[in-house]
C-alpha cells in the first residue's frame, strides 16, 4: 500500500496553505493514519511551525531535490513527520531549471518512502514556478486553500490552468481533492457570496465547515504545534478534524 | 507559440523532447538523462538485461550516460 500524496497549492500567499497542510496531518494523524509532512516553501513556514528553526539546518529538501540525498536522510520526527525546508531552497529552482526531468524531482525522492506512510502532504510554495510543479507532479490530488475574497478567488483560476498543464505534461491523473475556505469570516456577507460562488463557478469540491479567522493559529505555530494540540477544543481545530475525515473518505472530484 | 507560453513551457523538461529520444533514470546516481534511440542502443552494448517494469521500478540494465556505471536503470519513452 503506497501513500495518497496530497499536495496543497495556491500561488497566492497568506491563504492558510501551511496551516491547512499542518492541520490536516495533524487530524490524520488523530485518526490513526502516518502521515509525512513535505516542506516546498523556501520560506520554511511549515519547518518553523513544527518547533524547528530553519536556519539551523545542514540538511534539507534542498539537497534531496538538488544532490539527490535520500529523502529519509533529513526527515525530523515531530507532532508530524517533515521534510524541512529553508532559505536555501531558493537555488533549487535556478539549479532544477537546467535538469532532465526537473519536474519529477520530488516524485523521485518520495517513491523510497511511499510505503512507510498512508499520507504524504506537500506544502507547495506560493508561486507557480518549479518548486510547485514538483508538488503537484509528486500528488495524486491537490487541495486549495483559498480565503473567501473575490481576488483570492481570482487566482483559482490561473492555479486551474496550472493544473491542466501539469495533467498534459507530465501527471495525466492528478485530481483536486477540494478547495478549503480559510480565513472565513462569516458575519460578512462578501465572504458568504464568494463561497457560495467557487464550487459552482470551477467545479470543484468545497470542504467544510470553513476555517474561521483567529489568532489561535498564528499562536500554536509560535510555539511550534498545530491547533489540534495546541487548543483541541477550539472550533478551528474540530473544522480541520471535519475535513481530514473528509480527505480520508476520499470525497474526491476529477 | 506566445512568449507567455515560451516561458510557462521552459518551466516542463518534458516539453524540451526530442524525435526519437527518451530519458533514462538511473538508480545509481539518481539523475535523469534524455537520450537518443541512437545514444541508447550505445549505452545497451554489448550486454543489457531487462525485467517487466512492474516487477522492479528500475527495469533495465546498462550503462548509464551521466555516471557511467553500469547499473539498473529506467527507460521513460514518454519523457
Amino acid at each position: 500500500m503506497t501513500a495518497r500524496v496530497v499536495a496543497f497549492a495556491n500561488q497566492k500567499g497568506g491563504v492558510a496553505k501551511t496551516t491547512s497542510v499542518l492541520s490536516v496531518a495533524a487530524a490524520l494523524q488523530e485518526l490513526g493514519r502516518r502521515v509525512l509532512a513535505v516542506d516546498t516553501d523556501p520560506q520554511g513556514a511549515l519547518t518553523y511551525s513544527l518547533g524547528i528553526d530553519p536556519d539551523e539546518l545542514d540538511e534539507t529538501v534542498n539537497d534531496v531535490l538538488v544532490r539527490r540525498l535520500p529523502i529519509e536522510k533529513v526527515i525530523i520526527g515531530r507532532e508530524v513527520d517533515v521534510v524541512p525546508a529553508n532559505i536555501d531552497l531558493a537555488g533549487a529552482e535556478a539549479v532544477l531549471l537546467t535538469k532532465t526531468g526537473r519536474e519529477f524531482a520530488l516524485q523521485r525522492a518520495l517513491r523510497d518512502v511511499e510505503r512507510e506512510y498512508d499520507y504524504i502532504l506537500i506544502d507547495c510554495p506560493p508561486s507557480l514556478g518549479i518548486l510547485t510543479i514538483n508538488g503537484l507532479t509528486g500528488a495524486g490530488e491537490v487541495v486549495i486553500p483559498l480565503i473567501c475574497e473575490a481576488l483570492s478567488h481570482r487566482g483559482v483560476g490561473q492555479l486551474l490552468e496550472t493544473l491542466e498543464d501539469i495533467r498534459h505534461f507530465t501527471n495525466p491523473n492528478l485530481k483536486v481533492a477540494g478547495v478549503i475556505p480559510t480565513l472565513y469570516d462569516g458575519r460578512s456577507l462578501h465572504a458568504r457570496e464568494v463561497l457560495g460562488d467557487v464550487g459552482s463557478r470551477y467545479g470543484v469540491h468545497v470542504f467544510e465547515p470553513p476555517i474561521r479567522r483567529s489568532i489561535r493559529f498564528a499562536e500554536a505555530s509560535r510555539v511550534g504545534r498545530s491547533i489540534l494540540s495546541f487548543a483541541p477544543t477550539h472550533p478551528g481545530a474540530d473544522a480541520y478534524r471535519a475535513i481530514a475525515r473528509q480527505l480520508d473518505v476520499g470525497e474526491e472530484v476529477a | 507559440m506566445s512568449v507567455e507560453e515560451r516561458g510557462k513551457y521552459a518551466l516542463y523538461s518534458v516539453a524540451e523532447r526530442r524525435p526519437l529520444s527518451c530519458s533514462v533514470e538511473c538508480s545509481n546516481c539518481r539523475e535523469e538523462t534524455r537520450v537518443s534511440y541512437l545514444e541508447l542502443a550505445a549505452l545497451m552494448f554489448p550486454i543489457h538485461f531487462h525485467v517487466p517494469p512492474p516487477l522492479k521500478y528500475h527495469h533495465s540494465w546498462f550503462r548509464c550516460p551521466a555516471c557511467g556505471e553500469r547499473t539498473w536503470l529506467r527507460i521513460h519513452l514518454d519523457r
